[in-house]
C-alpha cells in the first residue's frame, strides 16, 4: 500500500505514529482531556487505537488494523480523523523529513491539496514558543528568500525591515497565545496548543461566555500592546525601522479581530449566542407573564 | 459512524481561537517579494533606487539605478 498517496502526504512507510498526549482510549471512548471532549469508537477501531499507545511503525499498524478487521478505507479514514483533532504524533527521521518535504512540494506543484499534520503541545511557556516557532518555520525561510531579494534588487532596508518585522511577530505572537491560555487554563483543565501549518490554535475546555470573549479580546491586545512597547522604544532610540515594524505587527494582531477569524469569529459567535440567550429569556418571561396574567383567580 | 469508526463529539470545536497572525504576514512578506522581483525586471541587476508605491490608485513607481 502507498501510504504516502492514501493519506494525502501525511505518513509514509517507516514512519513511527502514536496517540497525542492527553488522548485516552477508555472502553468505547476516546477522550480527550485538553477539552472533554468524548469520541465514541467502535471495537474494532479501539484495538487499532490502543495499539498506537507508545508508538508503532506505519507499516506494522496498518498489518494490525487490516488484521482486526478495519478495510484500507476505514483505516485511512481513521487516520484523517485522529489528525483533524491533531491526535496524531508522527516521527520520521532526517532524511525521511527531506523525502517528504520534497514529494510534497512536488504533489502541491501539480495541484494536489494534501493533508497538512496537525501537532500537539503542551500550553507551556516552552510549549507555546515551540509551537509559535514551528508555526512560523516556512514563513521564516520566506522572509530570508525576500530579503535576499530584496538586497539583490538594491532594497537593504526592505530586507531590514521584514527581518526585523518577522522577529516582533514572533516575540508578541508568544505573548498573544500565552494571554490566551492563561485565561483559558483553569484547576481542573490543562489546555493544549495544536499547530496546523501556518495556524495555530489553542484547544481548551468550554470556558463561560464572558471569559471566552474576554480571552479573544485579551490575545490580541496583549499582541499590540507588546508590538507598541517595542515600537515606542525603537522611536525612543531613533531606531525607525524598529517602529515601522512594529505598526504593521500591530495592524496583523488587530487582524485577528476580523469575524472571518478565530479571534472575531469567537466574539461574533458568542455575541449572537448571547443575542439569541436573551430573545429566548425576553420570549419565555413574556409567556410566563401571559399565564400568570390569565390564569383565573 | 462514519468510515473512520468513530463518532466524533459534536459539542466541541477544534478550530477555537485560531490565530490568522501567521497567514496575514506571509501574505505581506510575499507582497514585499514581489516588489522586489518587480525591480529586477523593470531595473534589471543594478535594481532600484527608490520605490514609491501609491495603495490609493493601485501604482507603483521604481527608480532605477
Amino acid at each position: 500500500m502507498d501510504f504516502f498517496t492514501e493519506s494525502l502526504g501525511l505518513i509514509q512507510a517507516g514512519d513511527v505514529v502514536s496517540l497525542a498526549p492527553g488522548l485516552q482510549v477508555r472502553q468505547r471512548m476516546l477522550f480527550d482531556h485538553a477539552n472533554g471532549a468524548r469520541h465514541i469508537i467502535s471495537g474494532k477501531a479501539r484495538d487499532v487505537l490502543n495499539i498506537l499507545g507508545k508508538g508503532i511503525e506505519v507499516s506494522q499498524w496498518y498489518a494490525y488494523s487490516i488484521a482486526s478487521g478495519l478495510t484500507d478505507r476505514e483505516w485511512m479514514e481513521l487516520i484523517i480523523f485522529l489528525n483533524s483533532i491533531g491526535g496524531v504524533a508522527i516521527r520520521r527521521t532526517r532524511k525521511a523529513q527531506v523525502h517528504i518535504i520534497v514529494q510534497r512540494t512536488r504533489w502541491r506543484l501539480q495541484g494536489v491539496v494534501l493533508q497538512s499534520h496537525a501537532s500537539r503541545f503542551p500550553a507551556t511557556r516552552r510549549g507555546i514558543t515551540v509551537a509559535v516557532s514551528r508555526a512560523m518555520h516556512q514563513l521564516s525561510v520566506l522572509t530570508i528568500i525576500v530579503s535576499m531579494l530584496s538586497i539583490i534588487a538594491g532594497m537593504p532596508s526592505y530586507a531590514l525591515l521584514s527581518l526585523i518585522c518577522i522577529s516582533i511577530l514572533w516575540l508578541t505572537t508568544i505573548m498573544h497565545e500565552y494571554m490566551h491560555v492563561v485565561i483559558s487554563t483553569s484547576s481542573n483543565s490543562t489546555p493544549v496548543i495544536i499547530v496546523r501549518g501556518l495556524r495555530l490554535g489553542i484547544v481548551h475546555h468550554q470556558l463561560p461566555r464572558k471569559r471566552n470573549i474576554l480571552s479573544a479580546l485579551a490575545g490580541p491586545l496583549m499582541g499590540i500592546v507588546s508590538a507598541a512597547i517595542l515600537g515606542l522604544i525603537g522611536w525612543a532610540i531613533d531606531a525607525h525601522v524598529v517602529a515601522e515594524a512594529s505598526r504593521v505587527v500591530c495592524i496583523f494582531h488587530a487582524a485577528s479581530w476580523l469575524p472571518s477569524y478565530g479571534d472575531g469569529q469567537a466574539i461574533s459567535k458568542e455575541i449572537t449566542s448571547l443575542r439569541k440567550g436573551s430573545k429566548y429569556e425576553k420570549t419565555t418571561s413574556t409567556s410566563a407573564q401571559r399565564r400568570r396574567t390569565t390564569r383565573p383567580a | 459512524m462514519g468510515n473512520s469508526g468513530v463518532l466524533a463529539d459534536s459539542s466541541v470545536d477544534y478550530d477555537a481561537k485560531e490565530a490568522a497572525i501567521i497567514v496575514a504576514a506571509t501574505a505581506w512578506v510575499i507582497a514585499i517579494g514581489s516588489v522586489a522581483i518587480a525591480a529586477l525586471m523593470i531595473c534589471g541587476w543594478k535594481g532600484a533606487k527608490s520605490v514609491v508605491i501609491d495603495w490609493l490608485h493601485g501604482k507603483a513607481t521604481f527608480m532605477c539605478r
